[in-house]
């Protein structure tokens, strides 16, 4: 095997696309990291099928994968409960999670399946800050629930919110 | 006198001498050297004068209008003492108000604040004496006097005063003689600040003369009070450190001010001066105040005043003959004599010895210099004996015969104190080590004057606080004979209701249980959810991992609202133990109130919360709080309530008994932070039952103590934020020494003006093994001492901050840099006396570690200390210098790129101009 061909990795869809894409970029999922670790360099030679994501989800993941092939590997998540959340997102991922809900959503649950940590919090964030704005209604459609609250409950809840709303 | 002899049949007779007057009592007496005295005498140990316990006549000594008084007027004057109890919080004296008496504090401890008691000037313990320009000066109090603990007072009224005086003739007159000085420098001070009307100077006849406008003296009167150094801590808002030095030396209010004779006096040239002469020098110096690095003479200009300094630090630069470059080659700018208080200079223009100054001096901090005019010291010599005229001559020719080399003033030098030489004092340091060397007498001290021991151990009884809660006697015990006592009872333990202090107790254990209701009152308004099978449908597109993880990124409010969306969610919501980890009802700060909290967020959060933070929630008092540390606390490991200050001592505490697991917590800005409320929550593990006698019979009386290894309070807080905390004081450093010295990983002591060196003494015995973050900025009193003892204690400090400490000097830094190897982050903003090219260089040989450094604002800092600290420090990624007026040229002329390129430090950068943000 060749150093060249080591380099790179070959992914298929759901839909039976492949997309070859570097290595360096490929492990940023830890799921095909893992998985090229246990299996080694023999990974390298066959198609690697992604079950649960489409093409088009995977060229977008692989997107965000190459523009942050270079992060540091984020430290190990100690104690996280003591640090303040924040949804603050840099520009680039800004314009990267510009995508229609769908595909949000899409975006976060192929990276949780690759287990790719940094893009589900963004996606996560992003999914976040689009709750903040939005009615009750809103979220229910957005995340297709029907309403199961009778309108006295709702009311209930509404009121026991009261206490922030006139800031 | 009658009651004098009421100790006939004292065993004090046996000394053998005769005595022939029964008041040589008060002096033969000595506590020191009696070999039966108590290791603890009681404050008012009989004595053999009823009504006047012997360590009273010390204490009444200790006013220095009084040192030489003679016996018989101090018995006299002690007929009218009587004693006086406060409780704590007291207002003894308040700002402003009429002066009726003045008080000697025997037990407990006071503090001098401004009117609202907000901002603390000085506390002074057991010896010191205040009021007393009230009733002398007859002048509106001028500064408020609060008690921090119980406290016993002796009382001298004015007319009490007033009526023995004209019985004492030599006395009135001292007395007179010293108010004359007073009003005279304080004339001179307001003519010299431009403000503040002319104060009439007091007849002879015995009637002092009353100020005009009330409204001016007080303001006025600061300033002869602290004369300058309070005038400075008003722009900055605290008390310059030296008022720190002054209740030690003595006076309440004190400087060397309060008594112009002393000062004078103290002057080692002066001290054997006879009593008019001093009068006379006493009207004729005229005080001046330098700032900061400023010329206080410039060498060759014209001039013939001498300078005595009475307080801070100056050096002396002499520049090279040929006086061209204002800087002087490397080597030589490190080492520049220091003048220090008690040393004069300007004698050898003075003297006509040379035409001009030979030398420029310039302040290194705030200098108070008296300055004495040429025609004062053409009489001065006329006046008294030529030993002085030829004294000063001495000395002023050996410093022109050395004007090459420095080496005359290096006895100046080396006074500054030496890294071995700072040994562990007790108590705060006093400034008693005044460079003598130039200045001996050539006759000895006049009898009459106080030695300097007597002199300290009479202003300065370092007897323990009976008042103090017991748990904090006892640790102060600790301290010095680790683990041979028990500590203290703890909270839970009632013992100490019956000590003398249960009205003060901050903190009351019966009320905090009392309140504490079954938790399950709290959880009644949650909304009636009907369980209904829960549709496949209905959870949502994502599984409830990924909710879990989006709801970790909302607020509070969010997600109580979040749950009106379906009954799954309201059900992950509302149970889940991955939700609402992080409280942060800050954000919240205006609306959130106790309502709310009580009703609707405490039943929600529940037992989920890892972290709260009500930071500046305003409107949340005891009801709001309790219900939250209640409801919540259990699960809490960071608890932040910056200015949160209504809440009451109480309810921090039950807060702080709920919540066990608690590693870190901001109390930045309560005002109810006490001592014994941070002693509770940092808590301690009850040890051995070797109880001593008194913490036995309060067992008894209480039938419980704690059984041995009974953790009180938080057992695994670390980190604790206290900043802006100014009840916390040396006690409370103490107790964080004993019981908390192998955990404490970070603590925050920004601004708690009350700790002094005292606080980091407890410290040096112990290994703060864990501390890694230490923030001690606008910590104005630290000297020093303290950070010779937070070396001993703190070995593994990562980060330190000492912004504002402007009493440190250069032998700080030094301390610092040899003792903290790890250091990574230094602060030294505007610590202008201890940021010099030499202590520079010393950061630069030994901090390799060193990461950050600021060394903001210190007018001393040139390119040579720079250029050290950038050769040193190798990993060095910011350095801020800026406001550094002194480095200026080094800057204009290209210094940072070239010292950068030089040692290759790419990743350096330099802060140099920032705008003026800080004060």
């Amino acid at each position: 095997m060749t150093e060249t061909t080591s380099n790179f990795i070959t992914l298929v869809s759901n839909d039976s696309e492949s997309i070859i894409v570097e290595k360096e970029v490929a492990e940023r999922s830890m799921l095909i990291k893992n998985m090229m670790e246990d299996l080694g360099d023999a990974v390298l030679s066959v198609p690697v099928p992604i079950p649960n994501v489409n093409a088009q989800v995977l060229k977008k993941v692989i997107e965000w994968c190459t523009h942050h092939r270079a992060d540091p590997a984020t430290a190990a998540d100690d104690d996280s409960d003591s640090r303040k959340k924040t949804t603050d997102i840099d520009e680039w991922d800004q314009k990267f999670m510009q995508v229609d809900q769908e595909m949000l959503f899409e975006i976060i649950l192929a990276s949780n399946y690759l287990d790719i940590k940094p893009l589900l919090d963004v996606g996560c964030k992003t999914v976040a800050n689009m709750i903040k704005g939005k009615s009750p209604e809103e979220i229910r459609k957005t995340f297709n629930i029907t309403n199961d609250f009778t309108p006295e409950e709702e009311e209930q809840i509404r009121r026991e919110n009261e206490w922030a709303e006139d800031r | 006198m009658r009651r004098s002899r009421g100790g006939s049949g004292s065993p004090f007779r046996g000394h053998g001498a005769p005595i022939p007057d029964s008041l040589s009592l008060i002096r033969s007496f000595n506590i020191e050297t009696n070999p039966t005295r108590p290791i603890r005498p009681s404050p008012l140990t009989a004595s053999t004068i009823p009504d006047m316990p012997l360590d009273l006549v010390d204490r009444i000594r200790s006013f220095p209008l009084f040192l030489s008084a003679p016996d018989s007027f101090l018995a006299a004057v002690g007929k009218h003492l009587r004693p006086q109890i406060h409780a704590p919080h007291d207002h003894i004296l308040t700002e402003g108000d009429d002066a009726k008496a003045m008080f000697w504090l025997v037990r407990g401890a006071v503090a001098v604040t401004s009117r609202d008691g907000e901002a603390t000037y000085a506390e002074l313990r057991p010896g010191a004496f205040f009021g007393e320009i009230g009733i002398l000066m007859d002048v509106p109090r001028t500064a408020t006097i609060i008690a921090r603990t119980k406290c016993l007072l002796v009382v001298l009224k004015k007319e009490d005063l007033r009526a023995e005086l004209p019985n004492f003739p030599a006395m009135e007159r001292a007395i007179m003689e010293e108010v004359q000085e007073r009003l005279t420098i304080l004339n001179k001070k307001r003519e010299e600040s431009g403000y503040g009307p002319k104060v009439v100077l007091p007849s002879r006849s015995g009637k002092l003369a009353r100020e005009p406008a009330p409204g001016e003296v007080s303001k006025g009167d600061t300033g002869i009070i602290d004369n300058g150094v309070v005038i400075n801590s008003k722009k900055r808002k605290s008390p310059s450190p030296q008022a720190i030095e002054d209740s030690s030396a003595g006076s309440a209010l004190g400087s060397g001010f309060v008594n112009v004779r002393k000062t004078l006096k103290d002057l080692p040239l002066f001290s054997t001066l006879p009593p008019e002469i001093l009068h006379f020098l006493g009207l004729s110096a005229l005080p001046k105040t330098y700032p900061p690095f400023t010329d206080i003479i410039v060498q060759g200009s014209p001039g013939n005043e001498i300078y005595f300094i009475v307080r801070g630090e100056a050096e002396v630069i002499r520049e090279a003959p040929s006086g061209e470059s204002q800087h002087r080659p490397l080597r030589s700018s490190y080492i520049r004599p220091r003048l220090k208080q008690g040393q004069y200079f300007g004698e050898v223009a003075s003297l006509a010895l040379a035409p001009q100054r030979t030398a420029t001096v310039r302040s290194i901090t705030t200098v108070e210099c008296l300055m004495i005019g040429g025609d004062v010291l053409e009489e001065l010599w006329y006046r008294c004996s030529p030993d002085i005229r030829r004294q000063v001559e001495t000395t002023a020719k050996t410093r022109i015969d050395n004007t090459d080399n420095d080496v005359t003033m290096s006895d100046v030098a080396t006074d500054a104190p030496s890294i071995r030489r700072l040994e562990i004092k007790e108590g705060p340091s006093t400034p008693h080590s005044l460079p003598q060397v130039t200045f001996t007498p050539s006759k000895p001290a006049s009898p009459h004057k106080p030695s300097r021991f007597e002199d300290k151990e009479v202003i300065e009884p370092m007897d323990p606080d009976p008042f103090l809660s017991v748990d904090m006697d006892n640790m102060r015990t600790r301290t010095g004979r680790r683990g041979s006592l028990a500590p203290p009872v703890p909270e839970s333990s009632p013992a100490e209701a019956n000590g003398p202090q249960t009205r003060s107790r901050s903190v009351n254990p019966k009320v905090a249980h009392a309140i504490t209701p079954p938790e399950s009152n709290f959880r009644p308004k949650r909304p009636k959810i009907l369980s209904r099978p829960s549709s496949q449908r209905n959870r949502g597109r994502l599984p409830e991992a990924l909710l879990l993880l989006i709801f970790s990124y909302l607020d509070v409010y969010q997600l109580m609202r979040l749950r009106a969306v379906s009954s799954i969610w309201s059900r992950i919501l509302s149970t889940s133990p991955e939700v609402c980890c992080y409280l942060d009802l800050s954000i919240f700060s205006r609306t959130v109130n106790n309502k709310a909290l009580v009703d609707f967020i405490c039943p929600f959060v529940g037992r989920r919360a890892h972290t709260i933070d009500i930071s500046n929630c305003f409107h949340i008092t005891d009801t709001g709080f309790n219900a939250l540390s209640q409801i919540c606390g259990p699960t809490v490991r960071n608890w932040k309530m910056k200015s949160v200050w209504d809440i009451s001592a109480n309810a921090v505490l039950e807060m702080a008994n709920n919540s066990k697991l608690l590693e870190d917590i901001d109390l930045s800005n309560c005002r109810k932070v006490s001592d014994s409320l941070l002693a509770r929550i940092v808590g301690w593990v009850v040890a051995e039952p070797n109880t001593p006698q008194h913490l036995r019979q309060h067992a008894k009386q209480q039938h419980l103590i704690p059984p041995v290894g009974t953790v009180v309070g938080c057992p695994k807080l670390k980190r604790l934020t206290l900043s802006y905390c100014k009840h916390v004081t040396d006690r409370s450093m103490a107790h964080l020494a004993v019981h908390a010295h192998a955990r404490l990983e970070s603590i925050d002591l920004t601004r708690c003006t009350t700790i002094t060196d005292g606080g980091f003494q407890h410290w040096s015995i112990y290994k703060f093994s864990k501390l890694e973050r230490l923030i001690l900025a606008d910590c104005t009193y630290l000297t020093d001492n303290a950070i010779v003892h937070l070396t001993n204690a703190v070995k593994g400090l990562r980060e330190l901050d000492l912004s504002f400490c402007c009493a440190l000097s250069d032998t700080a830094t030094e301390v610092i840099s040899l003792g903290c190897p790890s250091l990574r982050s230094l602060r030294l903003s505007f610590c202008g006396s201890a940021v010099s090219d030499s202590s520079l260089r010393s950061i630069g040989l030994h901090l390799l570690e060193l990461r950050q450094l600021s060394v903001r604002g210190c007018v001393r800092v040139t390119g040579v200390g720079v250029e050290a600290v950038v050769e040193g420090c190798r990993d060095l990624e910011m350095f801020d210098v800026s406001q550094c007026k002194n480095l200026q040229r080094w800057l204009d002329g290209g210094g940072e790129e070239r010292v950068k390129r030089l040692y290759r430090r790419e990743g350096l950068v330099f802060e140099t101009r920032k705008v003026r943000g800080i004060r």
